[in-house]
């Protein structure tokens, strides 16, 4: 049951920034659908009041790309120095290939930067933190580059009041650096007997694509399991915080930051209640931009430090956890003043859209 | 298992209602919202952490109730 412990020396977060699409949905909008009062309780339960929602041809490749221009210019980073890409997502442009490619090409990276996906939802923020930190440290490039980016909202089924509302789209970019003195750590965890309880069952090749009358509910949109989710919530990732305190000799009270996945606001409560995390030192962002799942925890960090232009760093707590069901926590160092404020943004990789084989043609 | 009853009706806007005979999920206000602040009451109140299958499996709040005990053994 007990988890490795992941140590990396030499390595820090250098910066992070965070992209939305410009279109912001308040919840209010859903009140003909699911009726004014049901909303109303599930905005006082969640804590979300608006949830943003991409363009139609916008993916969550076009909004972390978006905030890694930002960053990359912004921290003045050479785009040689970037060893390493990993899009942290399962909002991928495509089925193959890999969507970190497509950003390795965009964002005019050198051929020889390694780019891979990797495959998690709301848990994939602390997970790519360590993967790219461990890469990192055991090579000789200077940088690497986690996007985390989610376009939740073209994957749930907007007559399912209970996911149509509680998702919301997000992109960001994480820059993470070699420094000596720098030490990233963490666990990872995995609950696979609830693979159940947040699915997407169709678009795989597990099961055949639904046709196109659609009687039922569409097997290619979102189903969730609201009960059992709150339950792993509640307790099994207060049961993984608790044995990370214990493996690394920490408690709470070594953290001036709480970054957690952005859930909703009752799960944070509870959560937050057995960690020992005051809510003062919880970043939220639910209100503005609803849970975007993988990019939820660095909007949250650039929602609440951007624009904080302070030089001291900040041990801080990562947390994420959900579809899988897995989770996954870390600790690092923040520099607010490393942290941008989120931007907007409607552009779309227009290249990428291929409508027709003759698309495809050189 | 009255304060349980007391504990589940206060989760209610009209609490009056509930007997340990009541099929809850059959109660006009619930829905998978109300199951989740069940699941979050039970959790702070009792220490235990009712899965969705616990209350998909109760019938009534008698039920409910005992699954709590066995839990909590």
């Amino acid at each position: 049951m007990s988890s490795p412990l992941y140590s990396v020396s030499g390595v820090k977060i250098g910066g992070i920034a965070a992209a939305v699409p410009a279109e912001s949905v308040p919840l209010t909008a859903f009140d003909e659908t699911f009726g004014r009062e049901h909303v109303a309780k599930f905005s006082a339960a969640t804590g979300i009041k608006a949830l943003r929602r991409a363009a139609e041809n916008q993916t969550a490749s076009d909004l972390s790309l978006a905030a890694a221009e930002r960053l990359l210019s912004e921290r003045n980073i050479p785009r040689r120095d970037i060893g390493l890409l990993i899009f942290a997502s399962l909002s991928p442009d495509y089925r193959r290939p890999a969507t970190a490619c497509i950003l390795q090409n965009r964002l005019r990276l050198s051929a020889g930067c390694g780019a891979f996906d990797l495959g998690l939802g709301c848990s994939a923020y602390p997970y790519a933190l360590i993967a790219a930190a461990s890469l990192l440290a055991s090579s000789d490039a200077r940088c690497a580059l986690v996007l985390a980016g989610e376009t939740m909202t073209k994957n749930t089924d907007p007559r399912d009041s209970s996911t149509a509302m509680l998702f919301g789209d997000a992109g960001s970019c994480t820059l993470l650096e070699k420094e000596e003195d720098a030490v990233i750590q963490g666990i990872l965890k995995t609950d696979g007997e609830g693979y159940r309880d947040i699915i997407v069952p169709a678009g795989g090749f597990r099961n055949p694509l639904p046709a196109a009358a659609r009687e039922t509910r569409p097997l290619d949109r979102l189903f969730m399991n609201g009960m059992n989710v709150f339950s792993f919530s509640i307790s099994g990732v207060p049961k993984a915080v608790r044995e990370f305190y214990a493996l690394t000799g920490t408690t709470a009270d070594d953290f001036g930051l709480f970054a957690l996945h952005q859930s909703n606001r009752q799960i944070l409560d509870q959560i937050a209640e057995k960690i020992g995390a005051p809510a003062e030192k919880i970043p939220l962002c639910l209100a503005d931009y609803a849970n975007t799942s993988a990019a939820s925890i660095p909007l949250a960090l650039c929602a609440a430090l951007g624009g904080n232009d302070s030089a001291d760093p900040i041990r801080t707590f990562f947390c994420g956890f959900g579809v899988g069901l897995s989770c996954a926590v870390a600790a690092a160092d923040l520099v607010p003043e490393g942290i941008l404020p989120p931007v907007e943004t409607d552009a779309a990789f227009e290249e990428g859209e291929i409508r027709a084989p003759a698309d495809l043609e050189e | 298992m009255d304060q349980f009853i007391r504990d589940f009706a206060d989760l209610f806007d009209e609490p009056d209602r509930f007997t340990p005979e009541t099929e809850f999920k059959r109660d006009p206000e619930w829905s998978s919202l109300t199951g989740i602040s069940v699941i979050a009451m039970v959790d702070r109140k009792y220490g235990v952490t009712l899965k969705g299958r616990d209350i998909q499996k109760a019938l009534t709040l008698a039920d409910l109730y005992n699954t709590i005990r066995e839990k909590q053994e």
